[in-house]
């Protein structure tokens, strides 16, 4: 997976905070959403469920309420003492009183109940209509009915099942009828069959229509056990006996099964449909409505939860820019400022909004700029003063170049002058000098032999100071036999034992170690000619950061007391008899060894040699870095 | 007929002149040398000038011994203007100065001085320079002419 990177610590703040704030929110808004789906299509179930039951419970009032009718009808005295009138073949004025007694008895139910479209009682024995509501019928032969032989069977009150009136063919009705038995002789003597026609448009279709809770596509159908459609539907016009319904629901009702199920109805639209069975009239029952009706409400919450979102989202994302904003400016604030540090603005200043660590950082930062301001500014006046110093100091050293050239330059003339003339003197007059007159001549030659050499070796002292050094590798054992080879001639040799050790190679200025060698060698030299034996060795230690040249020799050394002033200028230890020298040399030497960033000392014991020691630095880093 | 001149000394100071004087004359030199003292009297030697104006230099200088340090003009702008000048820039020019630490060596070099030397301060080894470098520009080495 790829790390996510970010190019500021805002933008990281307000991704995590993203996070963390939107992920419940998402959550919740997800689990809220299933939750309230499940608890609606629930109610929706129950809501179904409840209707079909209803109406069912209405239907069987409804059948109640007719078999009711039917029964206190038959059950009447004055209907069931019909019998022997029925029989009679010629009817006396008392039998015409007592029937007219009956169908007022009928009228007065047709009356109450205005769905009755007829009620009539027929002759047991011939099947014909002795007394109707509508006197038209009577004496109609209905032996062959359904309604007749039935319960002329079985004893009991027969329904039967809608159908069109045969009047009118577009009435549907419906017809309950029952048996009336005789009171008298035999009670189980059956005298007729009562019947009543009901017109279902005024009864019970009003209550299948009533489609409270049922919404726009809800409705209910009944189906006789032919899946036939017994009612008036929505989608289809005359649908009544009309229309075999293939529909799942209505199938497993008509079967006598109850239950809710998820399907396509008649109209193949998608629909929620509870179904029940009612045994008494062999209908199946079936309560339904549209899904997508039913399920407006989960739209409606798919609308809430979407604005709730975005109304959360932007509110949570303006609450995390601000709050990433709030935390992450001080640290911009900071990181701008010490930007400035580094360009060198030194004024800046980091506003200390808080008491936390940031607000401390703040302060810390403030102080710091001061504290480096103050700091360079000390500096800088520092490195004036010192760029002013060095100025004077070039200055002192130049005028101090020109004096010495122009010392050196000058004092030679007037002694080439003593030198040469004196030498003419002691030529050309010669004759005219006694000895001592020619020893005094020769005195005079000698000491401007000296001053000569004094001149010579002041300048180059004075100019050790200021000349700079090109530094380059340096075979040391080589420089010191070539060095040997030149102050010593073969005579010298022959006298001294001379050894020199494997010497390191080293960085440093080729002319001055030169010098450096040739004073030390000859230094020894000059202090063993008294030796028949001298010996002289050169060795070299090897130090961790540097390497420790060493000269011995077994000459007349020194006082110990005086190793101090071993290497100041003029400084001699022994007389002008015993050993020549002009006290320049060894000053010279010490001077090029610390110019190298080295070290020079020396020790010895009166007649027992000495032993001269240098050190110099191993590379040549660290005699740059010493010179920065 | 005027003697010939080869060997010209351009030096202020009185006594080395003498000892260069006395050197050459005992090489049997000192008729065909002049010495001169500054170095506006030089520039007028050799561009017939004040003194030496109307006089006719037969230019069959050998060498020019040339001191630096020079009153009035320096012995580094006598350089400079006899090599700038088309008659006498191939005469042999050798520097004699008094130091071997004159920082005017390099300077002098590359104005085209033919040669640098040093007085050395003991007679003896004056002379014996002083020997050699006769010998050598005035018979060992060729002119251009």
């Amino acid at each position: 997976m790829k790390k996510l990177t970010f190019k500021n610590i805002r933008s990281r703040l307000t991704f995590w905070f993203l996070i963390i704030a939107l992920m419940p929110l998402f959550i919740g808004i997800i689990l809220t959403y299933y939750q309230d789906k499940i608890i609606i299509r629930h109610e929706n179930i129950d809501k179904l469920v409840a209707i079909r039951d209803l109406k069912v419970q209405q239907l069987n009032y409804w059948l109640d309420e007719r078999v009711g009718d039917l029964k206190a009808i038959a059950k009447d005295y004055e209907v069931r003492t019909l019998g022997k009138i029925f029989d009679k073949k010629i009817k006396s004025p008392e039998d015409i009183k007592k029937m007219e007694i009956a169908r007022k008895l009928m009228f007065r139910y047709l009356e109450d109940y205005d769905a009755y479209v007829e009620a009539f009682i027929i002759n047991a024995h011939t099947g014909i209509v002795e007394i109707s509501t509508k006197p038209k019928y009577e004496g109609m032969d209905k032996s062959n009915d359904t309604y007749f032989t039935k319960p002329l069977k079985t004893n009991e009150i027969f329904i039967k099942d809608i159908y069109y009136a045969e009047s009118t063919g577009h009435i549907i009705e419906m017809t309950f009828s029952i048996p009336i038995f005789c009171l008298h002789d035999d009670p189980t003597h059956l005298i007729g069959i009562m019947v009543m026609r009901i017109d279902l448009s005024n009864s019970l279709y009003p209550l299948l229509k009533n489609k409270i809770g049922l919404g726009q596509t809800g409705e209910t159908l009944i189906v006789n056990k032919n899946v036939m459609a017994l009612n008036e539907l929505r989608g289809y016009k005359n649908a009544p006996l009309n229309l075999q319904i293939s529909a799942k629901p209505a199938i497993s009702a008509s079967q006598g099964k109850t239950g809710i199920v998820s399907t396509n109805d008649y109209k193949n639209e998608e629909v929620l449909a509870a179904y029940t069975y009612i045994p008494r009239t062999e209908w199946g029952f079936v309560c339904k409505q549209n899904i997508s009706e039913l399920e407006a409400p989960i739209h409606e919450l798919i609308k809430n939860l979407t604005i709730l979102l975005i109304v959360s989202v932007t509110i949570v994302v303006l609450i995390v820019l601000w709050i990433s904003k709030l935390i992450s400016k001080p640290i911009k604030d900071i990181n701008i400022a010490t930007q400035k540090i580094i360009n060198g603005n030194y004024s800046v200043k980091v506003p200390v909004n808080s008491r936390d660590e940031l607000g401390s950082l703040a302060h810390s930062i403030n102080e710091m700029a001061v504290s480096i301001e103050s700091n360079i500014a000390a500096k800088k006046k520092q490195y004036i003063k010192l760029k002013l110093q060095k100025k004077e100091t070039d200055k002192a050293n130049k005028e101090l170049e020109t004096f010495a050239y122009s010392v050196s330059h000058d004092l030679r003339a007037p002694l080439r002058a003593i030198d040469g003339f004196t030498r003419i003197l002691i030529e050309d007059h010669v004759s005219k000098l006694n000895e001592e007159g020619k020893r005094f001549g020769a005195i005079i030659q000698d000491n401007t032999k000296k001053m000569s050499t004094l001149i010579d070796d002041l300048l180059t002292f004075s100019r050790m100071g200021r000349a700079s050094i090109s530094y380059t590798k340096i075979d040391m054992k080589s420089m010191v036999i070539a060095m040997y080879n030149e102050t010593t001639n073969a005579e010298e040799r022959n006298r001294i034992k001379f050894t020199v050790d494997d010497l390191p190679t080293i960085y440093g200025d080729t002319n001055l170690m030169r010098q450096v060698w040739i004073n030390l060698i000859s230094n020894a030299i000059k202090f063993t000619s008294y030796r028949k034996q001298a010996i002289i060795s050169i060795s070299c230690q090897k130090g961790k950061n540097q390497f420790t040249y060493c000269i011995k020799d077994n000459g007349s050394g020194f006082n110990k007391k005086y190793q101090d002033k071993l290497f100041t200028v003029f400084q001699r230890l022994h007389n002008q008899e015993k050993f020549k020298g002009n006290g320049i040399g060894l000053a010279l030497v010490q001077r090029i060894i610390s110019r190298h960033n080295g070290e020079i000392w020396a020790e010895s014991e009166i007649d027992k040699g000495a032993v001269f020691y240098f050190n110099l630095p191993k590379n040549r880093g660290a005699i740059n870095e010493k010179q920065n | 007929m005027k003697n010939k001149i080869d060997i010209v000394i351009i030096e202020d100071n009185p006594n080395d002149a003498e000892l260069m004087v006395r050197s050459m004359k005992k090489n049997r030199l000192a008729n065909s040398m002049i010495v001169l003292e500054d170095g506006e009297l030089a520039l007028d030697y050799f561009f017939s000038r004040g003194k030496y104006a109307g006089k006719k230099i037969v230019c069959a200088d050998k060498v020019i011994f040339l001191d630096l340090k020079l009153p009035k003009v320096s012995g580094l702008e006598i350089l400079k203007k006899l090599k700038n000048n088309d008659k006498t820039k191939n005469i042999p020019v050798v520097v004699v100065s008094s130091s071997k630490q004159d920082p005017d060596i390099k300077t002098a070099y590359e104005l085209g001085a033919n040669s640098y030397v040093v007085k050395p301060i003991e007679y003896v080894d004056f002379v014996e320079m002083m020997n050699q470098l006769n010998l050598y520009w005035l018979v060992v080495n060729e002119n251009s002419k």
